[in-house]
């Protein structure tokens, strides 16, 4: 099998736990997926669905000692990452793998100009002088559309707004060319007509044949940005597919009361399909389906046994006893 | 309760002209004054509402829209009483709140209530349930019968267990909270309540829980909101009318059919064009994708003429140096030179 053949990133049953005071939380629970290149994979949830943890997992970021990577394999071009060493993943990070996240101003080191951060990160990994590292960083500001590249280098992070901090995140992601950025929920922060901005960039940014793994709540920025998307509930995947699969076909109870709880933009007023209840706490799942008591399909056998991924056909799975391939 | 029968009611009688407005305001401006040095002069304001006025009818939902630090927040606070308004009128039922002394300030306090959009921050984490939803009620000694009673009705009315009333706020999930923050804003029978973002900290299927049931209040209690929110798809869902302002300006006012369907305002078309998602087929502007270029300018050194033609996409030179006059057509109310 040649290198082009191996899968850019292949998570294989990724299990993560968390030490609590009132217990061992599974974070993540038996999750598989993979990012092809040249895609965006979109992975969306409620809070506290795990979809923070199974990003930062991939990079080896999870808060020692409490959270623990149980089981699994993170493949990125056929290579475990979790048999590196130290010193080999940070090779990784900001290189092969880097990510984009939410707080733009949190993620940003308020004592250091933008130039002085970003020269830094490049000399991490490349050897070369100063002077082209400050270059390149230039003419990267200057991708991400940052009026004055030359006088931003200066800017200490305050001085610039949301909207632009977050260009400076995306530029200092992409600036060494990766194979793979992981974006958790990059526009959260920003209004609607900066976050169309940043949507303008990033399709723009995909002529360097960056892969994407974007992580959000919303599924309005899912269908703006994603090609195929993975729908994370209560630490588990239900269902993933192509964009316009999900979006038209949603198969998972989940997926389709997600949808419709969406408040649409619509000139009719009307009361909105909610779903009952609220997402079970991780410390006490439902014992089969972990959407069981709150799915209005839920039949006797989803209180016990949990429900596999079952293929659709056209790479679209969904994991519910209900989910028939009609192909 | 028969909802559609209550949808019916809805808009029969928002048809109703503007009968009885609960609450106007009329070119209203707040400013904070920004100061400097060891004598802390003013050296200039911050304009976050820069003439605004508005209206709302009994039992009517006032939709706010626009993005961060355009001033939504100041305009709602401003209409409570909560920053001093530097100029303008506003008048509750007829009285001008500028002008009550303190006694007659505090009964008007009671009709009118707020709820905030981080519904942790908006209770006290040392007060149970019950003595958050009746605090008012004993202050304003309203108070029949005993207080449990009182609080259990609440409970009940916002959708929540009865039982949990001496449980405290953090025992409860964020969409809990905020109804707790509801039935708070309920317990003094309020004519108005602005309502500061309140599901935006909310996951989606717990936001539309909280949407409804605002809804469902509004029409058993004939409620009238101020809706302010930075989400035009949740906006649209529940108010009649919306306003969309930028810069401490109201740019553009109208039934929220109107303002969704046949925007007139650059700013409002770029707005509504950002929304992401799909399903907007049938909104034609959609079609097309608009990206503004730059970000809103700063409050203390807003742009001249007309605030939004820094980045307007259809500017033309008026625009630069005249500040736009209220086009009207009906309910519907526009300030841009295309109009004019």
């Amino acid at each position: 099998m040649g290198f082009r053949d191996l899968k850019l990133l292949e998570i294989k049953n990724i299990t993560v736990t968390f030490e609590t005071d009132e217990g061992i939380v599974k974070a993540v629970d038996d999750v598989s997926f993979h990012v092809d290149r040249n895609e965006i994979v979109g992975l969306v949830g409620e809070s506290g669905c795990g979809k923070s943890v199974t990003a930062l997992s991939i990079l080896r970021l999870i808060p020692l000692p409490y959270g623990r990577i149980e089981a699994g394999e993170i493949l990125f071009y056929g290579k475990n990452l979790l048999d590196l060493n130290h010193k080999e993943m940070r090779k990784i990070r900001g290189r092969a793998i880097s990510m984009i996240f939410q707080e733009p101003g949190a993620a940003l080191s308020p004592l250091h100009t933008i130039g002085r951060q970003m020269v830094e990160t490049i000399l991490l990994h490349k050897d070369i002088t100063k002077k082209n590292a400050w270059n390149i960083a230039e003419t990267w500001l200057e991708k991400v559309k940052i009026s004055d590249p030359g006088e931003r280098m200066f800017a200490y992070p305050y001085q610039l707004s949301g909207g632009m901090q977050q260009r400076v995140m995306i530029a200092m992601a992409l600036m060494l060319e990766p194979d793979l950025v992981i974006a958790d929920e990059p526009t959260t922060a920003l209004d609607v007509t900066i976050q169309a901005q940043v949507f303008e960039l990033v399709r723009e940014m995909r002529r360097f044949n960056t892969s994407m793994l974007l992580i959000t709540h919303d599924m309005g920025v899912i269908w703006e940005m994603c090609d195929r998307v993975l729908v994370m509930y209560a630490s588990k995947i239900v269902e993933e597919g192509n964009r316009d699969d999900i979006f038209l076909k949603p198969t998972h109870p989940y997926t389709i009361a997600l949808l419709e709880s969406i408040p649409k933009l619509s000139a009719d007023e009307g009361r909105l399909k909610a779903i009952p209840g609220q997402v079970p706490s991780a410390l006490n799942y439902p014992s089969g389906c972990h959407f069981f008591d709150r799915c209005p399909d839920a039949f006797d056998r989803c209180r016990n046994e949990k429900p596999e991924l079952i293929d659709l056909g056209n790479g679209h799975r969904a994991a519910c006893f209900l989910a028939k391939n009609e192909l | 309760m028969d909802t559609e029968q209550h949808v019916f009611l809805r808009k029969m009688n928002y048809k109703q002209p503007k009968k009885s407005p609960v609450l106007e305001a009329y070119d209203l401006q707040t400013w904070f004054p920004i100061k400097r040095g060891i004598l802390a002069r003013t050296v200039g304001y911050v304009r976050a509402v820069d003439i605004a006025s508005l209206y709302i009818n009994k039992g009517e939902t006032l939709g706010l829209v626009g993005e961060s630090g355009c001033g939504k927040t100041t305009l709602g606070r401003t209409l409570l009483g909560l920053e001093k308004a530097r100029r303008g009128k506003i008048l509750f039922c007829g009285k001008n709140l500028l002008e009550l002394d303190r006694r007659e300030l505090r009964e008007i306090r009671r009709r009118m209530q707020i709820i905030f959009q981080d519904p942790l921050t908006a209770l006290n984490p040392r007060m149970n349930v019950i003595d958050i939803i009746t605090e008012g009620l004993v202050e304003f000694r309203l108070i029949e019968g005993t207080r449990e009673d009182h609080a259990k009705r609440l409970m009940n009315e916002v959708g929540l267990d009865e039982e949990a009333i001496y449980r405290y706020p953090h025992e409860f999930s964020g969409g809990q909270r905020q109804r707790i923050n509801i039935a708070r804003a309920l317990s003094l029978r309020p004519d108005l309540i602005v309502c500061d973002e309140p599901v935006s900290a909310l996951d989606v299927s717990v936001q539309a829980q909280v949407i409804n049931l605002l809804m469902d209040l509004r029409d058993r209690y004939n409620l009238s909101y101020l809706f302010i929110s930075h989400d035009l798809s949740v906006v649209s869902n529940i108010a009649h009318r919306t306003a969309v302002m930028y810069l401490g300006k109201i740019v553009e006012y109208g039934p929220t059919g109107d303002i969704i369907n046949k925007p007139m305002h650059p700013y409002t078309k770029a707005l509504i064009n950002a929304v992401p998602g799909p399903d907007f087929k049938e909104i034609e502007h959609k079609r097309k994708r608009i990206i503004l270029k730059g970000e809103i300018p700063s409050s203390s050194a807003p742009p001249s003429g007309c605030m939004f033609h820094t980045r307007c996409p259809e500017v033309m030179d008026i625009c630069r140096e005249r500040a736009p006059r209220e086009m009207k057509s009906g309910l519907h109310g526009v300030w841009c030179h295309l109009y004019s």
